[in-house]
């Protein structure tokens, strides 16, 4: 842990989350080998999250020098060091081979090998499905989930929620929006119908469920209560028009290597369309997204060109309110008011179970009432495999099989 | 000859620069930021500085180039920005799978355009002709990647003979195994070319069977098969040569599309991660490695076609 927090502050340029908050250092005591104890300077909720999600590497492998982990070939060497069940046996061009461990604490796995292979492009992933030579695959479109659903006698389909809220976001330092009021805001949210933005996207509720709060239901303090934003066209009209909204064209990107973010984004043009405000919509590959995106966050100067913009938080769980902290904490680059920033500080940096969720559930409500960020839907990790494999939803969580050695192939 | 060569290759690296600078630029001024790939919102300003000046994204694009300039001369083309592990081993180890796959299929190429392409000159205007040409058009005329989904389609989702994708079956390392997950992106890349070759092939015969020297082999008893194969083969070939020397570079260049339709692990799935990435040393490196490639092979199947024609070289002196 000590060496893989020593790694994290030389990636990170002498500063890492682990060992400093705030500015301040954070106390690390090694207790014995297998304890070591965080000692924060103010209390922060958000830590846990970051403490599950370090990779911890092995120090051994690096003879203790954390400034060769980048360029040392130990993390892609058969036996390397892992804690899992399986242990890597080969690493080839286009697979990476694991076998069972017999002394996994666990217990052996069921199954003796599994094969992480490279594919090809395009519709080549269902065909090597459909052959065989893949054990399962995820479900994205209405299409293949009903292919498969219709055939029990040789497909299993399993459901799990991602954890992942994909939303629309509207830009302060937009070139359009940037010049408008609050009422523009509203006038937008009001126009859209979330029902129909996430049928034209993914089809069946099986894959996605329409999007109520910020949070995720996964996350402990979601509140299933939150009302979200519904519908009013009358009202976006009016509020177009006295905002000085209606007649303009606004600028919208989406990630175009994410799936149905364009279908997304044309239902939502046509949406606009009626309350009289034209949308001009570009999809953008992901490094092009992104830098565009977090334009402000960057410094680039990417923000001012755009009005509009969909993305998604995932893998969302727990009792933290993970990247909704990170994101809600950022006034400066989405124009949250100071009320929401010091609630999710607050929220972050209480000891307080009951505390904790009260203003988790307060900060949900009063998100929708400034009109900035519109969750559309909570998607759904849906997976087909064959008949004979079974055991992927023993931990329903994604980033998916946090425990391999509960998949069964008979 | 050796003027004509040293000239030669003057120009060669005089091109080689013009290609690195530009190449430079067009990812420098491309849209998209790769810092954006490595900075996420929680981070702090120092981290974020510090990652941009890791990724050396702080200095003027001169200062940037010819501080890769330097190193490439030496054939260090920096650290892969997307997995932090120097460029020049990565893909020189990619290379291999690329230069099996391509070589697999120039020869492929060659062995079946040379009789077919032979066949249909002698044939010309028959039944046979008409069938091999029509084979051309349509290698000529198909994209390679929609060739290439369509054999995928026919022989592992309906005949299920052949795997989809990659290189070898997990944990299976068999020569056999290989063949079989090489027979299809084979397939695909050297239709292309099986196209171009025969076209030329069967010109280039049509025009060397109407020569003196075929009819005198006629009226001395010579077998057809011998006059098409021993005699008028080796002149067909002179072109031939030519754009051999040019698809050469083919043999890392033209890989992109086929080696991601079908997973195989080679120079070309490299680089369209690469790209995707915005990993720029990567990229240059791939860039100045297939310029070098395209020009050496020009240089050779110019030096070429002077030592197998004499009148080229006389023509050269």
């Amino acid at each position: 842990m000590l060496f893989s927090i020593r790694y994290s502050e030389v990636s990170g340029g002498g500063v890492s989350n682990f060992s400093s908050y705030k500015g301040q250092p954070i106390e690390l005591t090694k207790i014995d080998d297998k304890t070591l104890e965080f000692k924060l300077p103010v209390v922060n909720q958000l830590f846990i999250y970051r403490l599950a999600n370090m990779n911890v590497i092995p120090e051994h492998g690096f003879d203790g020098d954390a400034t060769i982990v980048k360029t040392s070939d130990y993390m892609i060497t058969p036996g390397m060091a892992t804690s899992g069940p399986f242990q890597v046996a080969e690493v080839n061009a286009d697979s990476i081979v694991y076998t069972a461990r017999d002394d996994y604490y666990g217990g052996k796995p069921k199954v003796d090998k599994v094969v992480c292979k490279v594919l090809g492009a395009g519709g080549t992933k269902q065909v090597a499905f459909e052959s065989g030579e893949l054990s399962y695959m995820r479900v994205i479109t209405a299409e293949d989930l009903e292919k498969y659903s219709a055939d029990p006698d040789n497909y299993n389909i399993t459901s799990i929620s991602e954890g992942r809220l994909n939303y629309l976001q509207l830009n302060p330092y937009g070139p359009v929006m940037s010049t408008l009021s609050d009422d523009a805001r509203k006038a937008i949210f009001l126009a859209l119908n979330q029902e129909e933005i996430i049928m034209a996207a993914y089809g069946s509720e099986e894959l996605a469920r329409p999007a109520n709060s910020i949070l995720v239901p996964d996350q402990s303090m979601y509140d299933p209560d939150c009302p979200g934003y519904t519908q009013n066209i009358e009202e976006a009209k009016a509020l177009a028009e006295s905002s000085g909204l209606a007649g303009k064209t606004i600028n919208y990107i989406y990630n175009a290597d994410r799936a149905g973010m364009d279908a997304v984004a044309i239902v939502i043009q046509q949406q606009l369309a009626n309350i009289g405000v034209n949308v001009s919509v570009r999809g953008l590959d992901s490094p092009t997204f992104f830098s565009t995106f977090w334009g402000k966050g960057s410094g680039n100067g990417n923000e001012k060109t755009w009005d509009l913009g969909s993305n998604g938080w995932d893998s969302q769980y727990g009792r933290t309110i993970v990247q909704a902290g990170f994101y809600l904490n950022s006034a400066e680059q989405w124009g949250w008011s100071e009320k929401i920033c010091n609630l999710t500080d607050q929220i972050n940096e209480t000891n307080d179970q009951d505390e904790y969720n009260e203003l988790a559930k307060q900060l949900q409500r009063e998100c929708l009432e400034e009109y900035r960020m519109y969750p559309l839907p909570y998607p759904n990790y849906v997976m087909v495999s064959h008949k004979n494999v079974s055991g992927l939803d023993t931990i329903p969580i994604v980033p998916e099989f946090a425990d391999y050695a509960s998949i069964t192939v008979e | 000859m050796l003027k004509y060569s040293i000239k030669r290759f003057g120009q060669l690296v005089v091109i080689m620069l013009l290609i690195s600078f530009f190449s430079f630029a067009v990812i420098y001024f491309a849209p998209g930021d790769a810092s954006s790939l490595y900075i996420s919102p929680d981070m702090t300003e120092e981290q974020k500085t510090a990652i941009i000046a890791d990724l050396g994204l702080n200095q003027g694009m001169l200062q940037q180039y010819i501080g890769w300039a330097k190193r490439a001369i030496q054939g260090d083309f920096g650290i892969s920005l997307a997995n932090k592990t120097p460029v020049t081993p990565q893909l020189l180890n990619k290379l291999p799978a690329t230069l099996l796959l391509m070589g697999s299929s120039l020869v492929l190429s060659v062995v079946l355009a040379v009789p077919l392409g032979l066949i249909a000159g002698r044939t010309k205007n028959s039944i046979l002709d008409n069938l091999i040409s029509g084979i051309a058009y349509v290698g000529m005329s198909l994209p390679s990647f929609a060739f290439g989904m369509l054999l995928i389609i026919v022989f592992t989702a309906r005949l299920r003979l052949l795997p989809s994708s990659g290189m070898r079956t997990g944990g299976v390392n068999s020569t056999i195994d290989l063949i079989r997950h090489m027979i299809m992106p084979c397939l695909t890349l050297s239709m292309a070319n099986l196209a171009r070759y025969i076209r030329y092939i069967r010109a280039n015969a049509i025009g060397q069977l109407s020569e003196e020297y075929v009819l005198t082999a006629k009226a001395k008893g010579t077998s057809d098969l011998k006059i098409l194969f021993h005699h008028v083969l080796k002149n067909t070939l002179l072109p031939i040569i030519t754009l051999l020397g040019m698809d050469i570079a083919t043999l890392v260049c033209g890989s992109f599309i086929v080696e991601t339709v079908f997973g195989w692990p080679g120079v070309g799935m490299t680089v369209m991660s690469a790209i995707n990435a915005r990993d720029y040393p990567v990229i240059m490196a791939y860039v100045m490695l297939s310029g070098l490639i395209l020009v050496v092979g020009n240089f050779a199947a110019d030096i070429l076609y002077a030592v197998v024609d004499p009148r080229i070289r006389r023509g050269m002196e």
